[in-house]
């Protein structure tokens, strides 16, 4: 059988971002969470499926805006679509 | 912006939305004691959820590798 296979790299630089951005919101930072966001949304179309999936998905419990979800959503999109070529750095604010 | 924190803890602002950084600041400048209770409140909020999200994923990932294995 046919199977789409995602480049690692894609995978990794999207867990990243959404790393940093599970960091700037709570504060934490796990690869493990980054990973189960990046599994629900890469088999999501549009930021609306990606959302209602969220909220239906164990993350739901995290409450998460939906401002939020939309910064996630970027984040995986320009992963998909290979916008993000490199790791970005975090800057945290002071 | 503190004098807006100020009134919006007054008005009782829905701090779910508020980002990790900007709880932490009102932490760390505000001297209301009730929006201090509430950025706190908040953070364990945020905190349990993770705690059990990461509880239920390890559970399920150990289930999950002791599955491979009796293969």
């Amino acid at each position: 059988p046919a199977t789409v296979e995602v480049d690692d790299g894609v995978v990794d630089v999207a867990t990243e971002k959404i790393n940093n951005l599970l960091e700037s919101f709570m504060g934490i930072n796990d690869t493990e969470l980054a990973q189960t966001i990046w599994e629900i949304g890469n088999e999501k179309n549009n930021p609306h499926d990606f959302a209602v999936a969220m909220d239906e998905s164990d993350l739901g419990a995290f409450g998460f805006t939906d401002d939020f979800i939309f910064d996630l959503w970027g984040a995986l999109n320009d992963a998909k679509q290979g916008r993000l070529k490199k790791a970005q750095e975090f800057h945290e604010q002071f | 912006v503190l004098n807006q924190r100020e009134k919006a803890s007054k008005k009782k602002v829905d701090l779910s939305k508020w980002k990790y950084a900007e709880l932490r600041d009102a932490i760390n400048t505000s001297c209301d004691v009730e929006m201090l209770e509430a950025c706190r409140e908040e953070f364990h909020r945020r905190l349990k959820v993770y705690h059990s999200w990461k509880t239920k994923n390890k559970k399920r990932s150990v289930a999950t590798a002791g599955g491979e294995e009796e293969r």
